[in-house]
């Protein structure tokens, strides 16, 4: 046995510090560093008391990092942002690809969502993905309307019946995709011309836009503290 | 009030064991030694936490942070305690699991393993 004190490896105490929850990061992080100074050093030696404590920390981290809340906060925010470039790249093609990308008949008919799956719009996406659009194509003043008063209705509604992670989400993309469902009952039922189309789609696709982020952020709060509400520490 | 119908698993039962040994100095790094001198356990200490996170929501034991100390980078200990429902709890399924056994009396011993 050598006299130098042996610490933990500083890297997998980092680990420890970056993955564990707030609420046993201190618990967890002082139990592993106590056992490893006064019985595991003792034990097995520096070597394997490092090997030790690494193995302890990886499958610690692990354990804490694939819990189900983790993993569908980062499945939200994911989906979230992947939605948010998609329909930034449909908003795009409709301001600058030609007139015969719009010539199929889902256009006009209400069945939108099948621009999703035409080879088309993905070859669209590839050549316009670094396009600037500008900012005012990204304006409507009717889907901002709606934006605000639907987020600050779930914001109230929140505030006095506490939903909890489930019917917060079930309400939000029911608020976030009426518009949508709007745009897909006008179309079917009245035929429009091309120019009164397009504010329509906008109407379809901007709230969505300008709802997801914030959703995507309360829904992961929610989830963070529906993880946190334990009465854990006293 | 714990509920008598939500029963222990068997880490949830060793985990209130180890607590009820250890007494006031019930900590991270006394359960895990003490499951592992004495049934020679090896246990993460995240499915300890998970465990006592669980326990706690159940009421059979509560939690206290202590004192920290420079062997333990200084952090704090969070020591566990038994509540009355945990005895209870522990108790409840101790008689269970004898009445299980006694309606094997003999089952040792005429070699039926």
């Amino acid at each position: 046995m050598d006299n130098k004190k042996s610490n933990p490896p500083k890297l997998a105490k980092l680990l420890l510090n970056i993955s564990l929850p707030k609420h046993v990061k201190d618990e967890i992080c002082g139990d592993l560093e106590e056992e490893f100074n006064l019985y595991i050093l003792k034990e097995k030696g520096d070597v394997m008391a490092n090997r030790w404590f690494w193995s302890q920390s990886l499958t610690t981290c692990i354990r804490y990092l694939f819990i189900k809340q983790r993993l569908l906060s980062a499945l939200t925010v994911i989906l979230a942002i992947s939605i948010l470039a998609t329909l930034y790249v449909a908003i795009t093609s409709l301001s600058y690809a030609s007139k015969e990308f719009f010539n199929d008949d889902f256009w006009y008919n209400g069945n939108i969502h099948l621009l999703f799956f035409e080879p088309k719009f993905w070859s669209f996406t590839s050549n316009s993905i670094f396009e600037s659009l500008p900012l005012m194509h990204l304006v409507d003043s009717h889907s901002a309307i709606w934006a605000c008063l639907a987020l600050l209705s779930l914001f109230k509604l929140d505030q006095k019946y506490q939903f909890n992670t489930l019917i917060f989400s079930i309400l939000s993309l029911a608020l976030m995709l009426s518009p949508y469902l709007y745009g897909v009952i006008t179309l079917q039922l009245s035929s429009l011309s091309n120019k009164e189309v397009g504010p329509l789609i906008a109407l379809m696709w901007l709230p969505i836009m300008y709802m997801i982020l914030p959703i995507a952020y309360l829904t992961v709060k929610k989830l963070t503290n529906s993880n946190k509400n334990r009465p854990l520490i006293s | 009030m714990a509920n008598k119908k939500s029963y222990l698993g068997e880490f949830e039962h060793l985990v209130l064991l180890s607590v009820m040994h250890l007494g006031e100095d019930a900590y991270g790094v006394t359960v895990r030694r003490h499951l592992k001198n004495t049934i020679d356990r090896d246990v993460s200490i995240g499915a300890l936490y998970s465990t006592v996170e669980r326990l706690e929501k159940k009421g059979l034991i509560t939690s206290k942070k202590g004192e920290a100390k420079a062997e333990r980078g200084g952090k704090a200990k969070r020591y566990f305690k038994l509540t009355s429902d945990g005895i209870t709890n522990l108790k409840y399924t101790k008689d269970k699991l004898e009445l299980m056994w006694e309606k094997l009396p003999d089952f040792f011993s005429m070699g039926a393993c």
